[in-house]
């Protein structure tokens, strides 16, 4: 199953790739699939439809290769697909996001320790509403501004902030008690 | 602080890969398979319509070389084969050769080896002999067939020299003609009238010695 080592770099494996040719799709697939699978991962809290985002992702992804320009990083060209891609899905599933009111936003902010793991951090953040999740990845994990997020989302600028520090004081609060309780056990 | 934490977060997350399971890419080929048609199957159709059309006309013009080339053969293996048979023999309504007397006539060598008695020894003694020799003088035997025994009469077979590649047969009477007779249905046959004509001796004999008895008695009682 490894076929990268033939292949020398991406701009040929795109290339290739982008003429339909199969090997050098499942050389891309096999070298990008993992990261993908992480950031559908990010947005459902099920690893089997994370995964399902990510197959319709990568169907995308060598439907549209011709259009790709070699410009700028192909990991973060698939990786807007895949975000487009799950965003899609889970406004498929019709998900309801609550505005909260200004002032909640003001006072918002990520007050964690950096001793956290990644797997305590992803068990809060998949118990979150499904449009804090998707404002939270957003902009903390993939770096999309308020108002690149509102177009994305068909949400208002103030809406994603709300959405956003709602999030985090949930975060911060579920990790603080988990903080808490480790103390406790120790 | 806020910063930092997002950062730290966003490090993390970008860092982590989740292995996704290993029919992942079946399905996701099986979906590129109905969506797109394979760049390798689009050129194998292209290569092979091109190629089929290139073939068909190669195998055709193929079997054309082929089939003129094998009766040009034919024909040139017919010429050398061919052989100049010239018949002497008085004999030979004989033993039914079927080969016309005091006639040259061109012959196939396999046709005469063919209505040649006992074929497969001549076909064997043929193929040997011609293999060393440039001129070639083979003796068949004639087996006659009514009668079913080996006779002495034969058919030479000379051949010419490679150069001239013909093969000249010529009939040869035998003068010493023996018949192989099968001794031992004669020894039978011989032995059965043998015994025929003792018993029928021993029966005339008896019957003279009845006869003389007879007449003894008859003359003794006579005498009495």
């Amino acid at each position: 199953m490894k076929i990268i080592s033939i292949h020398k770099n991406d701009s040929e494996l795109v290339t290739l790739a982008a003429s339909n040719n199969r090997k050098a799709q499942q050389a891309l697939y096999e070298k990008f699939s993992p990261r993908m699978l992480s950031v559908c991962r990010r947005y459902f809290s099920n690893i089997h439809e994370a995964e399902d985002a990510m197959i319709k992702s990568f169907l995308k992804v060598f439907i549209n290769l011709k259009n790709y320009e070699n410009t700028g990083s192909f990991e973060g060209w698939i990786k807007r697909i895949v975000v487009n891609e799950c965003i899609d899905q889970l406004r498929k599933s019709k998900i309801e996001t609550t505005e909260f009111p200004d002032y909640f936003v003001e006072q918002s902010y990520l007050d964690i320790d950096n001793t956290y793991e990644l797997e305590q951090i992803q068990y809060y953040i998949d118990k979150l509403p499904t449009g804090c999740k998707m404002v939270f990845n957003l902009y903390v994990v993939e770096g999309y501004k308020h108002q690149e997020i509102s177009e994305m989302l068909h949400i208002s600028i103030g809406t994603s902030k709300s959405q956003l520090s709602y999030a985090r004081n949930q975060l911060t609060q579920a990790l603080s008690n988990l903080n808490v309780k480790e103390n406790e056990t120790a | 602080m806020k910063q930092h934490n997002d950062s730290h977060i966003k490090k993390i997350f970008e860092e982590h890969e989740v292995l996704p399971s290993k029919m992942a890419w079946n399905k996701l080929s099986d979906l590129l398979d109905r969506q797109l048609p394979l760049e390798s199957d689009n050129q194998l159709f292209f290569v092979s319509k091109k190629a089929k059309n290139y073939k068909s006309i190669l195998d055709i013009a193929a079997v054309f070389l082929f089939a003129f080339g094998l009766v040009f053969w034919t024909l040139k293996t017919d010429e050398k084969n061919t052989t100049n048979l010239v018949v002497n023999s008085p004999n030979e309504n004989k033993f039914n050769t079927q080969i016309p007397l005091e006639s040259e006539t061109d012959f196939y060598l396999e046709d005469i080896i063919k209505k040649t008695p006992s074929n497969n020894l001549v076909e064997k003694k043929l193929k040997s002999e011609i293999v060393h020799n440039n001129t070639l003088e083979v003796k068949i035997p004639i087996i006659n067939q009514e009668v079913d025994v080996l006779t002495n009469d034969s058919v030479l077979i000379r051949t010419i020299p490679k150069a001239q590649k013909q093969i000249h047969i010529a009939w040869e009477p035998v003068k010493n003609k023996e018949i192989e007779i099968d001794t031992r249905n004669l020894i039978r046959s011989v032995e059965r009238e043998l015994i025929q004509d003792r018993a029928a001796e021993q029966l005339d004999k008896s019957k003279d010695r009845f006869e003389q008895i007879k007449f003894a008695i008859i003359n003794r009682n006579y005498e009495e």
